[in-house]
């Protein structure tokens, strides 16, 4: 089944998957890892910088290729791409300006650290949900 | 936009996998522009034409309206 799935795939995608995997095996070690250094007492504040950034980093880095897997793709899976990038965006900022009126009314509280978690959440959620609507839509 | 790339693959025997190797798209756009979900850009067109040795506007024909 996995192979089948593998097979339905554009060059462009397959070559995707297969790059952006160590980056992303990586991010997720680099964030467990995080959270266990900033739970840790005494350890050096350049340490934690290092452990803070280093998933921005690595982030960059599958963005790089996230880029280059648009520029290789093709011009069906560009518009499914840029459709879900587009819809992900709007959806995104207007989530974003009502939590802010809200929060600047006095009607909502949330750290700051919860309003980014949310955020990146309802960036990657609509880009992933809108996507496979794409997807099912040309299929 | 109607069009008969159905029609002239099958004519060749080639799957939707081959036809998408010879014009360096996916098999998904391939489908989507058989059923008609898709309509191809300019230059994606000429190079369907191209490979069928046809002119574009016997492939690509336009929706009665």
């Amino acid at each position: 089944m996995l192979t089948t799935y593998c097979q339905s795939l554009s060059p462009a995608l397959r070559r995707y998957y297969r790059i952006s995997a160590l980056p992303c095996l990586l991010f997720v070690v680099a964030v467990f890892a995080h959270e266990w250094i900033t739970r840790q007492v005494g350890v050096a504040i350049a340490l934690r910088y290092v452990f803070a950034l280093l998933p921005a980093l690595l982030m960059a880095w599958m963005f790089a290729l996230y880029l280059r897997f648009l520029r290789d793709c093709d011009e069906l899976e560009r518009r499914i791409e840029s459709g879900a990038l587009a819809w992900a965006a709007g959806i995104t900022m207007l989530s974003l300006m009502t939590a802010l009126f809200l929060l600047d009314a006095g009607l909502l509280e949330m750290t700051a650290k919860l309003a980014i978690a949310a955020l990146a959440f309802v960036l990657f959620g609509s880009y992933a949900l809108v996507r496979a609507v794409l997807h099912r839509r040309y299929a | 936009m109607k069009n008969r790339l159905r029609e002239l693959r099958d004519e060749r025997g080639w799957s939707q996998g081959q036809l998408a190797e010879q014009l360096d798209v996916s098999r998904q756009t391939i489908n989507a522009l058989e059923t008609g979900k898709y309509d191809p850009s300019l230059p994606l067109a000429f190079r369907i034409a191209r490979l069928f040795e046809q002119p574009i506007e016997s492939i690509f024909l336009p929706d009665a309206d």
